[in-house]
C-alpha cells in the first residue's frame, strides 16, 4: 500500500535576472489584447488548419542554457584576478598537451607558463581518483506540433504530437535509458466555469508507466530529434459539456465562461520513482464567449496554437 | 488485522477541502496518496467546507458521505477505495468480455459499450488507444469491470462526473507522497 512515493525536482527561477526575463517571455501567455489582426490570425479556424503544421516550441529550455552558463563560468573561472598575464596562464592550463613536458620538466613541480597557479593540495597517498559518475542525456526542447485530427460536429479542439532532442545531441541516448527513462504529463485545473457539466480529476497525471523512449516506440527522424509514435496531446471538449442555456441571458451563469489547466511534463530517469521538470508550465484556456447566437468557442494553449469555433448546439 | 484494517485505519494529520463535494473530497484524498475511485452526479453540488484532523481514512469517507446523502463508499479492492451513489450507470451489467493485450480505452469503447451508457471517455493525453490490458468479466457490472481495469493499472484510478447522458469518464495516476 502507499508505496509510490515520489519527488519531483524543478529548476531554481532565480539563477540570474537575464535568465529571469527569458523564462518569464518563454511561459507567459501570449496577449492580442491591443492587436487584434495578430489575434485573428491566431485564431482563425476558418482558414487553412493544416497550413499551422508545424508548431515548434523550444519549450523552456532553461536547464540547457543553465548547463551551458556553468561551462562559459568554468572556462572563464578567474581565481587570482583578471590581469591579462593571469588569462594567459589559465587558458594555457586548458591545454591538454604541455609542450614543455617533452624538455625534462618534472612532471608534478610548477611550469613556467603557469606563474599564478597555487599548488594543488596534496593528494592523500594512495588515495584512489573518485570515480566519476556517467552523466546521461536527459530529454529537452520539448516541441507540439499540430496533428490533422478533426473535431467534428461533437468536440471542441485540436491535437498534438510530441517531438524533443537530448542534452547529449543524440537522441539515441535517450532511447538507450529505456525502460527506465519516461515522461508524463501533469495537469493541474485552476478554474473551470463549467464544472457544473465537466469536472475532471485535480491533479490528472498520465500516463500510467509513462511515455517510453524505447526506440519501439519512438522514431529518430534525425541525430537530435525524436518523434513519440503513440503519445498525443488532444486538447478537446465535448459539447454536451458547453450548453449556451447554462449561461446567459438563458441561463444564470454569467460569460465569457473559462476552463482552465496548466500542463507541466515531466521525466523520470528512474522508472518513475522520481520526477523532474521538463516542460511547461502550458496555461489552456477553454472559453465560451460572445453573444447571443454569436458564441464562439476558443482552445488555447498558450504559445502553442489556438482554434476558436463557432458553437455548437 | 488485516491489511485491510490498517489501510483504513491509517490517520490523516489534515484534511481540508474547501466545498465537499464527492470530485473535492475525492481530489483532496488522491493528493495524500489514497487511491480513491469516485462517481459524482454534478446535479448534487455541497457547498460547505471540511476540515478533519486526525482522524483515519475510514473516519473520513465516513464524514464524507455524512453530507453527501445518496452516496457510499467501500473497498473493492484492498487499497482501492470507491465513493459511488448508492445507485447509478455504475450497476449496468456489462457484456462478457475475455481480451488479452488489448488497450483499456478501447476496451470501454468497443467491448463494454459505454457510449450506450451515457458515458464519454474523456482522456485527453497518451495513448488513443490506451494502455494494454488482459480482462475476463462474466457477470459483471460497469463498477466491476472498471476497478479490474484500474486493478491491472495501479497507480491509476477512474473518475466519473456530469449528468445523466452526459458522464464523462476519466483515468488519473494517483502519485503524491504517501500518508505517513
Amino acid at each position: 500500500m502507499m508505496k509510490y512515493a515520489e519527488k519531483v525536482t524543478k529548476p531554481s527561477a532565480s539563477f540570474s535576472p537575464k535568465l529571469n526575463h527569458m523564462q518569464k517571455s518563454l511561459l507567459e501567455p501570449r496577449s492580442f489584447e491591443h492587436n487584434e489582426t495578430a489575434y485573428k490570425t491566431a485564431s482563425d479556424v476558418e482558414g487553412p488548419l493544416l497550413s499551422y503544421n508545424l508548431v515548434n516550441v523550444p519549450a523552456y529550455p532553461l536547464v540547457q542554457r543553465k548547463e551551458a552558463e556553468d561551462e562559459d563560468e568554468k572556462i572563464q573561472m578567474k581565481p587570482l584576478g583578471s590581469c591579462h598575464e593571469c588569462e594567459q596562464a589559465n587558458r594555457r592550463v586548458e591545454i591538454p598537451v604541455d609542450m614543455l613536458s617533452d624538455e625534462g620538466e618534472t612532471p608534478d613541480g610548477p611550469c613556467i607558463d603557469q606563474p599564478h597557479v597555487p599548488n594543488p593540495a596534496p593528494a592523500p597517498i594512495h588515495a584512489p581518483a573518485p570515480p566519476v559518475p556517467p552523466v546521461l542525456a536527459r530529454p529537452t526542447g520539448l516541441m507540439q506540433l499540430l496533428t490533422g485530427w478533426d473535431p467534428g460536429p461533437n468536440r471542441y479542439g485540436f491535437q498534438l504530437e510530441f517531438r524533443c532532442r537530448s542534452t547529449s545531441g543524440d537522441v539515441q541516448d535517450l532511447q538507450n535509458q529505456a525502460p527506465n527513462l519516461i515522461w508524463r504529463e501533469h495537469v493541474t485545473y485552476t478554474r473551470n466555469d463549467f464544472a457544473h457539466r465537466i469536472n475532471p480529476p485535480n491533479p490528472t497525471i498520465k500516463p500510467v508507466g509513462g511515455v517510453s523512449f524505447a526506440a519501439a516506440s519512438t522514431t529518430q527522424l534525425g541525430r537530435n530529434l525524436l518523434q513519440f509514435n503513440n503519445a498525443t496531446d488532444t486538447h478537446w471538449t465535448p459539447t454536451t459539456a458547453i450548453r449556451a442555456a447554462d449561461f446567459r441571458p438563458n441561463g444564470p451563469r454569467p460569460l465569457p465562461a473559462i476552463m482552465e489547466s496548466r500542463q507541466t511534463y515531466q521525466f523520470s530517469p528512474d522508472g518513475g520513482t522520481t520526477w523532474t521538470y521538463f516542460a511547461g508550465s502550458f496555461i489552456i484556456r477553454r472559453t465560451l464567449s460572445g453573444t447571443r447566437g454569436r458564441l464562439r468557442f476558443s482552445t488555447q494553449k498558450t504559445g502553442v496554437y489556438t482554434t476558436n469555433e463557432a458553437y455548437k448546439p | 488485522m488485516t491489511n485491510e484494517m490498517e489501510f483504513l485505519k491509517r490517520r490523516i494529520d489534515r484534511f481540508e477541502v474547501k466545498n465537499a463535494t464527492i470530485s473535492e473530497c475525492a481530489d483532496s484524498l488522491r493528493r495524500l496518496g489514497i487511491r480513491i475511485c469516485s462517481f459524482e452526479n454534478l446535479n448534487r453540488n455541497q457547498s460547505s467546507p471540511l476540515i478533519f484532523s486526525d482522524m483515519t481514512i475510514a473516519q473520513i469517507l465516513e464524514r464524507i458521505i455524512e453530507i453527501n446523502p445518496g452516496y457510499r463508499w467501500d473497498e473493492p479492492n484492498i487499497g482501492l477505495i470507491n465513493i459511488v451513489p448508492n445507485k447509478s450507470v455504475l450497476d449496468s451489467p456489462v457484456p462478457d468480455t475475455v481480451v488479452s493485450s488489448k488497450g483499456a480505452w478501447r476496451l470501454l469503447e468497443d467491448d463494454l459499450h459505454i457510449s450506450a451508457l451515457g458515458i464519454l471517455l474523456f482522456e485527453e493525453f497518451g495513448d488513443t488507444d490506451g494502455p494494454t490490458i488482459n480482462i475476463n468479466l462474466q457477470n459483471a457490472d460497469l463498477r466491476f469491470a472498471l476497478n479490474a481495469i484500474v486493478a491491472q493499472l495501479e497507480p491509476m484510478v477512474w473518475h466519473i462526473f456530469g449528468q445523466p447522458k452526459a458522464y464523462y469518464l476519466s483515468f488519473t495516476i494517483v502519485s503524491m507522497a504517501a500518508v505517513v
